[in-house]
């Protein structure tokens, strides 16, 4: 079993609290994401995992085994760094093969040589087997820093961003190449990254985190439809959630929100999973957040219905298939994502939808999610 | 186009000059440090009365004719190894300069490697410490330390030709030399690395020894023959712990200048003999010399 288990795991620094307080349950044989912005503890918490940093307080169990003192080379585990970390007086051979020469298992020569083959085919580096990692490019040493992580055939692969240092054309293609590699090696993989695609694209759950404190765990499907918070709902999406700052109008049966540029009514099925999750607010109104994806809004050219709101179109930005638009309404400026079919120029006066089914809201002040 | 021309004409004299300017210095340079070298090798090889023709001022053929013609002897070579004994100083200033240096290097090497990687508290300040033992004066150590020495019973055992004595003494300054050197280098070697061969199966020592080690070469290497190079050449702290038994070249060179007779052919030929081995060292070297200085300096 390699599943891994962070109990009210804290790492301080001096004064500094890096992680606090993290509980997480990473399943064997998952893929799982730890994502956020620089400095907000991923990768600290990875390194605890792997044993490179103490553990201040907590504990943390790889299968069913408390690690919090046991050496890296005896928890099973193998790493890749970020800046690949590759031994540069050993050939990429010995690079490979140095995992299954110091471990504590001994093995034959014939062994290790099969073993880095075989992990050379799979990566599609057998050629450069003979060259030093100065020789590579940023793209082949990358592939060299997993080949040596695979070949021990570890409990647990741990990845610290490894393909932030690539271009953004090969590291598109990577995304894919990891995912494969992750089924078909069946093994449990935790990697870290703070680009949200990434985590998105390539994980079976993702951990969000800010300034060390853990946010939400969930499949890509509940952080991007279901975020718990402000932090959550604006880090995933590109372009980001839009923000616009509202009142939560009651009267009687109809809520709506309200504020300078519209009035949108709520629909039951809302209202009624706000009643779900916060109970009947009062009648006077509440300071909210409405959270609105670029892409979750109808735009069209003349006044439509009662939620129907004006907008001005300050820049349009093609890209191929879809069209980014920079709209302004008073005292917000939003992102739309719209088909290049809409025939919209810089300047023009648009009428604006919001897809009901698809509106998040937040309290103002705690910035936590009512639906 | 003609005014075009004429600047880049101007720039071209102007390149030429800076050039010229350029060799005659180095040319300067290079008889400033090689010639007193020249005499020296060449003196050793002349009689007396050969080394000391001096030409009229002016006459530069005269001068160069009297350098360089001569009849060669090996008289005061033989002199030094028969009569002045110089195998044993020779065998002496190898094993005291060549101890102390290894003993410096592999201590100074795990110092290094423990400031560079490892988290005191006061680091900074032990730092200093060490770097500073090399800032004060060497004859400012010499009555406390001879007192320790004297203490010890060390003394007793250089007379008997123990040379322990001076390489502890050649140790004191070599050590800190050593591990203030090395550090930056070791500084440089990225931590991932080391942390990528511990998370690979590595200990700390397999880490150091099988990663850090071979990757720390190029100073290492240029630290060994920095250390011998000062021990060899030193003179005043094997001129006072290095007693009748554990005398070495330097020292022995120099009585060859006493109170009764100045041997010039003897100093001459114990100075070629003096400088030899380091020069050929360097040369032998100079790839791991250059490397390891530069090394430091930018990050790759």
């Amino acid at each position: 079993m390699a599943k891994v288990t962070l109990n009210n795991v804290w790492k301080r620094y001096g004064k500094v609290e890096a992680v606090l307080d993290l509980s997480l349950d990473c399943k064997d044989k998952e893929f799982f994401s730890l994502l956020g912005p620089s400095g907000c503890g991923k990768s600290s918490t990875l390194r605890m995992i792997a044993g490179l940093e103490e553990i201040s307080q907590g504990e943390i169990l790889i299968g069913d085994h408390v690690v919090n003192e046991v050496e890296p080379k005896d928890r099973d585990i193998a790493m890749v760094f970020e800046t690949y970390a590759l031994y540069p007086h050993k050939k990429v051979f010995a690079n490979m093969a140095f995992p299954l020469r110091v471990g504590k298992q001994k093995y034959s020569d014939a062994e290790i040589k099969k073993r880095v083959e075989k992990a050379a085919e799979i990566l599609e580096i057998t050629d450069f087997l003979d060259r030093y990692p100065k020789q590579l490019s940023g793209g082949q040493r990358q592939r060299v820093a997993i080949g040596r992580a695979i070949v021990r055939e570890p409990q647990v692969f741990l990845l610290d961003e490894p393909i932030s240092h690539l271009d953004a054309k090969l590291r598109t293609h990577m995304r894919g190449e990891l995912k494969l590699l992750q089924r078909t090696l069946g093994t449990t993989m935790i990697y870290v990254t703070h680009d949200q695609m990434e985590a998105m694209s390539m994980a079976d759950r993702i951990a969000i985190m800010n300034f060390g404190v853990l946010q939400q765990v969930g499949t890509p499907f509940e952080i991007f439809n279901r975020p718990v918070n402000q932090f959550v709902a604006g880090f995933v999406g590109d372009p980001p959630m839009n923000f616009i700052d509202c009142d939560l109008d009651v009267t009687g049966e109809k809520w709506q929100l309200v504020n300078e540029s519209f009035r949108i009514s709520l629909p039951s099925d809302l209202i009624d999973r706000y009643k779900e999750n916060n109970g009947d607010p009062s009648s006077k109104p509440k300071e909210v957040v409405l959270g609105v994806r670029p892409e979750n809004f109808i735009v069209s050219g003349k006044k439509g219905g009662e939620d129907n709101f004006p907008a001005d179109v300050i820049v349009t930005e093609p890209l191929g298939e879809e069209m980014i638009v920079d709209i302004e309404i008073p005292n917000n400026k939003l992102k739309l994502k719209v088909s290049v079919d809409h025939d919209i120029k810089m300047g023009d006066k648009i009428w604006l939808d919001v897809m009901k089914n698809k509106m998040h809201l937040f309290n103002r002040e705690t910035e936590k999610a009512y639906f | 186009m003609a005014e075009a021309e004429l600047v880049s004409r101007a720039a071209k004299r102007k390149r030429a000059f800076w050039r010229t300017l350029m060799y005659v210095a180095i040319a300067a340079f290079f008889l400033w440090t090689t010639l007193p070298l020249l005499i020296m090798v060449l003196s050793s090889l002349k009689e007396l009365r050969d080394a000391f023709q001096i030409p009229d001022i002016g006459d530069w053929a005269g001068a160069f004719e009297k350098m360089f013609n001569f009849t060669p002897t090996l008289r005061h070579y033989h002199n030094l190894f028969v009569e002045e004994h110089f195998l044993t100083y020779i065998v002496n200033s190898i094993v005291a300069a060549g101890s102390a240096s290894v003993i410096s290097v592999a201590f100074g090497a795990l110092a290094a490697y423990g400031l560079a990687r490892g988290k005191i508290k006061g680091e900074q300040h032990l730092s200093f410490w060490i770097l500073s033992t090399r800032m004060a004066p060497v004859v400012a150590v010499m009555v406390p330390l001879y007192s320790i020495f004297t203490g010890l019973g060390l003394l007793e055992a250089l007379r008997g030709r123990n040379l322990v004595g001076l390489i502890l003494a050649y140790t004191t300054f070599d050590l800190p030399f050593a591990v203030w050197f090395m550090r930056s280098f070791f500084e440089d070697i990225p931590v991932e690395v080391e942390e990528a061969a511990k998370v690979d199966g590595c200990s700390n020592i397999q880490a150091f020894y099988k990663v850090i080690l071979p990757l720390a070469m190029p100073g290492i290497v240029a630290a060994l023959i920095l250390c011998l190079v000062f021990s060899w050449n030193d003179f005043i702290f094997a001129s006072v712990f290095g007693q009748q038994g554990a005398k070495t070249l330097p020292v022995a060179t120099a009585e060859l200048h006493s109170t009764v007779a100045i041997q010039w052919g003897g100093i001459m030929a114990a100075g070629t003999i003096l400088i030899t081995p380091m020069l050929f060292l360097g040369l032998l070297v100079k790839k791991y010399l250059v490397q390891g200085m530069t090394m430091g300096a930018v990050r790759q």
